[in-house]
């Protein structure tokens, strides 16, 4: 009973390995020419051993009938002229003697006739493939009945070597070995088959370069190009093949035509880009055989070797064919969202599933962003994840595109699936066109990719844009000295312009700023708010006339136009000369802060120059102690600046005070009652205009010209003796290095008994 | 011994369904070669089979593809600066064998500066590993002229004719 149950076990277990062994028949329509095979499947290094590897190639020989080691099995050729004379028929050992194969390796004896089949099969050694063994340092190989060099690695440890190096697979390896010279089946292979047994840098019109001959380099040098065109075809200066529309010849003939493909992964292109050519329909209508004279089969042969011995090309079964997309979305601006569509064809033997629909352990198929995969995309605000436009299948169609399935969240073979999501453009994004590229992928398998590369250009427009609009004249000023001037702006953009006034939560101010570079300090920004901005607020709004006010002041929309007024300072001790100063409306705090509209003012420094002139005084005061007296001074403003006093005074500029002198800042014993011991007053009494006589509109502003008169007390302290005492005053220029404008002038007071 | 007797030929029934089934299974399992081969290939078809892979090799051996060779080439395809990086590219052209290194130079009245490369094998033509330059680098824009040196392994060389690119900055 027992062992019934085991043999039964035994017969299940056999028959369900044996079914489980076979791989899936190709046929020619089953060909893909922008898809030959996956990059994951492409570049898997792993997928054998060398073990593997050298039981793969014992298994190869073997079917092709083992190898031919003497050469005795019989071939026809034409001999001697390759062209002309007529066909013969000898021993393969005889034929490689004839082409110069070192596969005899001793000499022929001058009594053995040239043609003796037999001499030849006692003294050739052909090696193949699963017995070969080479140092790949020198080249020295086992080849004939050579014994195993020093240092010799077999050709099944060569090819794993290679693959782990270049991380390529060993099985695509083995395929272009056996598409390039067929050394896997060759029962009796020549010498110079393992020299260019890659094919690699032998050119088309040129032949093989030498520096890359033996079988060691072939495999490394072979696995290599790989490496080198998968890595650099996105680089700028490629010329070759690439992911995208390219066009692919039939044939080296030229006059056989090409078809566009578009090529969907980078180990396509670089299967096309090693061996440029695809096979046209009569290549493909027998797969295992020859097609027509505009036939050619490098990549068709890839396709159906890599397909019959080692399974599908594609990863997983997972095979995803584009089928469609929305035009590219029109063009928004910040915050705003658009919406796009890509569709897939299901061209694998393996059902979709969606995130809704997927069984427990089942992969489901979701739209990624790639490019590389899994990259974040700028526009994912309303994705479910950065890299998932959309977890669910938004629609199912059989496979005519237009027909809904019956179920909308499976997708049978052949049915065809769409994704539709949103772009959401970020605030703070730039203007431009933004390429996103996206593929279809199985959720969490090993191999993921499904093919299906396809992109859609995003326009984000110009959100904030400054136009420069008009400006005041460049100003002239005096060391010390203040002036408006005035920069406009038109918002050329597709947003509103808000200031610190008026900008909602979220949303960043419009300033104006100090560029060049930008957030310069600035030397004129004594009043400022800060040094790099000369005001946060619109001063004036208008419409895009310029000239008629907005209904509000501190909104600008599209269209209108921001006026910035501000001040110019000039400090005391600003140098004199031309002074270039840059400025730029900027979005504040925000990543693309540059709006454009950068314009220039250009300020003139120049000294100060004149003095205060003595215009009059009260009388000379005689009083008892402890009696104030009210006195007067006027100057006359003949310097080139305006005088302020403490109450009219801009931030940055020095008003100009009464002090005492001789010495300056002399404290004065009759300062009773003044701001400080030395300063009778920082106000102006009066203003007068130039005549003395009429009161100047601004009583604390003294153009040049105009006369101003300080008023103040000598209040005769307690403890002084009578007498009379001289106290000397002038006008200064407070705080300020080159303070002395002149005018001293003096009183004397009389001091009496009480 | 009747109970043990009827339960051996229920299981020599049941083991001789799984081999028909699995027989079955077997003869309608995909196979990896087109429909019409189906079953094991026969003496004959493989011996079909080596003949051709025999003459094919027979006509590699005689017809080797290096016959129509081409002179050695030093092209400049392609010159322009690129919208969106500022770069300027230079593509390239090799044709021969044993290209091992590039060097191109831009020249503008005085001013010249030079940037290298290892050499990219494909069949069809080689190509110089890369030249993608910031506009950045050149010391002023305008017009420089382009030309391109290529190397061989065994030290001669080839200069290609000039190109001109207008470079902005």
């Amino acid at each position: 009973m027992k062992r019934f149950l085991i043999a039964s076990f035994l017969l299940v277990f056999g028959c369900l390995t044996l079914a489980q062994a076979t791989t899936a028949a190709i046929s020619g329509g089953s060909w893909q020419a922008g898809r030959i095979i996956d990059d994951a499947i492409f570049t898997d290094k792993d997928a054998m051993t060398p073990i593997q590897i050298q039981q793969f190639l014992n298994a190869q020989l073997a079917d092709a009938g083992g190898c031919d080691t003497h050469g005795t099995g019989m071939v026809t050729y034409r001999y001697p002229d390759p062209n002309n004379s007529p066909l013969v028929t000898t021993t393969r050992a005889l034929y490689s003697y004839r082409k110069g194969n070192g596969a005899v390796t001793v000499i022929k004896p001058d009594n053995i006739p040239d043609a003796d089949n037999a001499w030849y099969t006692d003294n050739t050694w052909f090696r193949c493939l699963n017995d070969y063994w080479e140092n790949p340092n020198t080249g020295a190989n086992n080849y004939a009945n050579r014994p195993i060099p020093d240092g010799a690695a077999s050709a099944a440890q060569l090819i794993w070597f290679a693959a782990q190096a270049q991380n390529i697979s060993p099985k695509t390896l083995l395929v272009t070995l056996q598409k390039e010279q067929g050394l896997l089946s060759d029962t009796w292979p020549f010498q110079v088959e393992y020299l260019h047994a890659m094919g690699a840098y032998c050119p088309d019109t040129a032949p093989c370069d030498p520096a890359h001959e033996q079988f060691g380099k072939q495999m490394n040098d072979g696995a290599a190009l790989f490496r080198y065109y998968l890595d650099n075809m996105n680089q700028p200066w490629w010329t070759y093949k690439k992911p995208g529309v390219n066009g692919i010849l039939y044939n080296p003939n030229t006059s056989c035509g090409a078809s566009n493909v578009y090529i969907q992964n980078k180990a396509t292109a670089a299967l096309y880009t090693y061996t440029p050519y695809q096979p046209n329909d009569a290549a493909l209508a027998n797969l295992y055989g020859t097609g027509d004279g505009c036939s050619s089969y490098g990549n068709r042969n890839f396709w159906r070797n890599f397909s019959d011995w080692f399974g599908t090309t594609y990863a997983d079964g997972y095979v995803a064919q584009f089928a469609g997309q929305s035009d590219y979305p029109a063009g928004g601006t910040a915050g705003q969202v658009r919406s796009a569509y890509i569709q897939y064809k299901n061209m694998g033997s393996t059902r979709w599933y969606d995130s809704s629909s997927a069984p427990a352990g089942i992969s489901p198929v979701n739209l990624a962003a790639t490019n590389p995969i899994n990259r974040a995309s700028i526009f994912s605000q309303s994705w479910p994840m950065t890299g998932r436009p959309n977890l669910t299948f938004s629609k199912v169609y059989e496979s005519n595109g237009t027909t809904l399935a019956a179920n909308q969240h499976v997708a049978e073979p052949g049915q065809i699936v769409r994704f539709e999501f949103n772009f959401t453009i970020p605030l703070d994004l730039g203007p431009g066109v933004y390429r996103e590229y996206f593929q279809p992928v199985a959720e969490g398998a090993k191999y993921w990719a499904m093919g299906g590369l396809a992109y859609l250009d995003v326009t984000v427009l110009p959100t904030y844009q400054a136009t420069y609009f008009w400006q005041s004249n460049y100003p002239t000023l005096v060391q010390n000295s203040v002036t408006t001037t005035t920069l406009e702006y038109k918002n050329t953009g597709a947003a509103a312009w808000y200031d610190v006034t008026s900008a909602p939560n979220g949303v960043r101010p419009i300033t104006l700023a100090a560029t060049n570079p930008i957030n310069r300090r600035s030397i004129f920004s004594q009043s400022w708010p800060s040094e790099s901005r000369p005001n946060l607020t619109f001063s004036k709004v208008y419409e895009s006339n310029g000239l008629t006010l907005a209904a509000n002041q501190h909104i600008v929309q599209p269209g209108q136009v921001a006026r910035f007024d501000f001040n110019i300072t000039t400090g005391a001790g600003t140098a004199p000369g031309k002074y270039r100063e840059y400025f730029q409306p900027i979005v504040e705090g925000a990543q693309f802060w540059n709006i454009g509209g950068t314009a220039w003012i250009d300020v003139t420094v120049v000294s100060r120059s004149g003095s205060a002139q003595f215009v009059g005084q009260s009388g000379y005061p005689s009083s008892p102690r402890g009696q104030a007296n009210p006195v007067f001074i006027s100057y006359r403003n003949n310097t080139n600046t305006i005088w302020y006093d403490d109450l009219s005074a801009p931030l940055g500029i020095s008003a100009v005070h009464l002090a005492t002198t001789n010495p300056s800042n002399r404290r004065s014993i009759f300062s009773y009652g003044w701001p400080s011991s030395s300063r009778p007053s920082g106000i102006f009494s009066k203003v007068y205009e130039s005549n003395g006589t009429s009161l100047a509109a601004n009583q604390h502003i003294a153009s040049p010209g105009q006369i101003v008169r300080y008023d103040f007390n000598l209040t005769v302290p307690w403890g002084l003796n009578p007498g009379v005492y001289q106290e000397f005053f002038q006008p200064i220029i407070e705080g300020t290095p080159d303070w002395s404008i002149g005018g001293v002038a003096w009183l004397n007071i009389g001091v009496t008994n009480n | 011994m009747y109970r043990k007797r009827s339960g051996k030929k229920l299981l020599l029934a049941l083991v001789g369904l799984l081999v028909v089934g699995c027989a079955v299974a077997l003869a309608l399992k995909p196979s990896s070669k087109p429909a019409a081969t189906n079953q094991p290939p026969t003496v004959d078809q493989k011996a079909e089979a080596q003949q051709q892979e025999d003459n094919a090799k027979v006509n590699r051996i005689e017809h080797p593809q290096t016959n129509n060779t081409a002179s050695d080439q030093v092209i400049i395809s392609e010159v322009g600066q690129e919208d969106e990086t500022q770069q300027v590219v230079v593509k390239t052209k090799l044709v021969g064998s044993g290209w091992s290194s590039c060097q191109v130079t831009f020249t503008k009245g005085s001013s010249a500066f030079s940037r290298e490369a290892g050499v990219i094998f494909q069949p069809e033509y080689s190509s110089c590993l890369g030249f993608a330059v910031d506009a950045s680098t050149f010391p002023s824009a305008g017009q420089w002229s382009v030309s391109l040196t290529a190397k061989k392994s065994d030290g001669s060389s080839q200069t290609s004719a000039s190109r001109v690119i207008t470079v902005t900055k």
